[in-house]
């Protein structure tokens, strides 16, 4: 190895990225992608229409349950907000669960289509589908990766303000080194807050030894003893009515609570025994933490009753790496700046694994098969998966609602289309490949709205009357994509041939 | 010919030392960690065990940086094996029951 730091940091920025770099797009594509979890499933599931909860729709979810679900062991009601219009209730009886959708503006159930919605961005980010399959690991890795290598990517700057003010824009290899530098000094604080949270929230999955040597049933044990609960309830008490007017509760939490609209969801235990008890959950807007504070009831008296214990300092700084990685706390103007930085940091490793390949070919006369292996790796892993999330997207509103398991189906879309991405990228040349890939994805993106309306044109035209952001934010997105899209593909048409007759942008 | 195997072997003594050789380090740091937080702070046993795998992420991180400076990589074998083992014997001498 070269005997000098500098030398030493690029290699290890180099090969730390290389490695995983891939991996690591998708997950900050999806992970991205989560900050708008619940706009998401809003898109997702159209026939959730907007409108406003009160009281008395609390009132009618409880009437709903308690003619529905009278001996369940417990009722749930999540309540519609500014950024889902999903009212949702759900029951347990053992270990069997039902939910169900009511319509926010009658009340009635609604039947909306099967599908994962946001949240499969959410759960693919950290587990890439392998729960249960170590894939909670292989992305920790992938964290500790970025961490490594925005790390040393900061020493690869010998003038690091002179890097900073410097964009060259006429040369494609220059302007991807200017702009990744850039980008790389805008995210450094963002990546190293969301890959060090990563971390941090599964500390005791990845570095294990410390719960199995202190408590018999590892992790879980250990989670018992710190994560604060409730008693446990005597499932045979006696029967008692539990309330119906939920206004009782309401105006002690009112007082508790300042501001609007602060319950997220209630929870109620054993809602037909005189020990039943309601939990309130507060909505996750006023603090750092993800622990939602909550405020529990009896279910028959509606008067309060003793809550949960006070969480440990160890407990309540694990919670809140949680809340700065999910950033709940966000109101709109921050969620976007998030948003946007999640989409620099993307930016940021594509363009890193770009320039990677091109300063290899720059210097080579005939092509490495590593760099074969890297070149189509590039279109697939970069493209593919922003084609695959696109087929995701078109498969919720194409397929039909009632075949069996579609919220699967809608997977097996996402991930087959990667496939087929990566299957392209290995027959056709790269460039070639990087086009054609470019075009379908633009196609993808503005076939969206227009299906939309084809299918439904009362969605446009009520999301209009309604002043319906979140309908009209991620048609705007998809189309903006589709523009960024087809400006590229006929950017690099024009540019990428160099006179020696090699291909410079991958 | 005999370089490059040589620099290749290097490269490949400072990846184990970093990836292999910095998880042992900061496993047994976190275990180390746990008695000595419990006797000294007034943690909760519970809030020790996390407290410590929580900071034994930041020796990881250091051991991974420092496995691939211009020190010899010898020298990084042996303060890494020197400190692993002293870890240890905290977590064999201090441990509680």
């Amino acid at each position: 190895m070269k005997p000098d730091f500098r030398k030493c940091m690029i290699w290890l920025h180099t090969y730390s990225s290389l490695l995983l770099g891939w991996l690591l797009f998708a997950i900050f594509v999806s992970g991205t992608l989560s900050y708008f979890n619940p706009e998401i499933s809003q898109w997702m599931k159209p026939e959730l229409k907007k409108g406003i909860h009160s009281t008395a729709s609390v009132n009618h979810a409880l009437n709903h349950l308690q003619n529905h679900a009278q001996s369940a062991d417990r009722w749930r009601i999540y309540l519609p907000n500014d950024r889902t219009q999903h009212w949702k209730i759900q029951w347990n009886k053992g270990r069997v669960r039902t939910t169900q959708t009511l319509n926010i503006q009658d009340g009635a159930t609604v039947t909306v289509r099967d599908t994962k919605g946001g949240d499969f961005f959410r759960t693919f980010h950290y587990t890439l589908q392998l729960r249960g399959y170590g894939g909670r690991y292989i992305a920790g890795v992938a964290a500790m990766c970025m961490l490594i290598a925005v790390f040393s990517g900061i020493f690869t700057h010998r003038r690091f303000f002179r890097d900073f003010f410097t964009l060259r824009i006429n040369k494609i290899g220059k302007f991807l080194t200017d702009s990744h530098a850039l980008v790389g000094i805008i995210t450094l604080p963002f990546c190293l807050m969301i890959c060090t949270s990563a971390l941090m929230i599964y500390a005791t999955m990845y570095i294990p030894w410390g719960t199995e040597h202190y408590y018999a049933g590892g992790q879980r044990e250990h989670n018992k003893h710190i994560i604060p609960s409730l008693p446990k309830l005597d499932k045979k008490s006696a029967l008692a009515e539990p309330l119906t007017d939920f206004s009782l509760v309401e105006q002690q939490i009112n007082q508790l609570w300042l501001g609007s609209d602060q319950i997220e969801y209630i929870t109620v235990e054993q809602p037909s025994r005189e020990n039943g008890r309601i939990i309130i959950n507060r909505v996750k807007d006023q603090s750092l933490s993800n622990q939602a504070e909550r405020l529990v009831f009896s279910s028959v008296t509606g008067q309060p009753i003793a809550g949960y214990p006070e969480q440990s300092t160890a407990a309540k700084v694990r919670r809140i790496f949680y809340g700065l990685h999910e950033a709940k706390f966000a109101d709109s103007a921050l969620r976007w700046i998030f948003f946007i930085l999640g989409m620099a940091a993307s930016a940021l490793i594509g363009s890193g694994l770009i320039i990677w390949l091109n300063k290899r070919l720059e210097k080579v006369k005939k092509q490495h098969l590593g760099h074969t292996i890297v070149e189509c790796l590039n279109v697939a892993g970069i493209m593919g998966l922003l084609l695959a999330i696109l087929a995701y997207f078109q498969a919720n509103r194409w397929l039909p609602q009632d075949i069996e398991n579609r919220a699967s189906v809608e997977v097996e879309v996402f991930l087959y289309a990667w496939l087929v991405s990566l299957i392209h990228s290995i027959l056709r040349p790269t460039n070639k490949a990087w086009i054609e890939q470019l075009m379908v994805g633009s196609l993808l993106c503005f076939s969206l709205p227009i299906i939309d309306l084809y299918q439904d044109h009362q969605r446009l035209i009520g999301a209009i009357e309604q002043a319906n952001l979140t309908y009209l934010m991620f048609n705007i997105m998809i189309l903006m994509a589709g523009f960024i899209f087809v400006k590229t593909a006929f950017w690099l048409r024009g540019r990428t041939i160099v006179p020696s007759g090699k291909v410079l942008c991958s | 010919m005999i370089e490059s195997l040589k620099y290749k072997a290097e490269i490949l003594s400072r990846c184990v030392a970093a990836i292999f050789g910095g998880y042992v380090f900061s496993s047994i740091l976190s275990l180390a960690l746990i008695p000595i937080l419990v006797n000294t702070s007034g943690l909760t046993l519970g809030d020790s065990v996390l407290a410590a795998a929580m900071l034994s992420y930041v020796s990881y991180f250091v051991v991974i940086v420092i496995s691939f400076c211009r020190f010899n990589h010898w020298k990084i074998w042996a303060v890494l094996l020197f400190l692993t083992s002293a870890l240890l014997s905290v977590h064999r001498v201090f441990s509680l029951s």
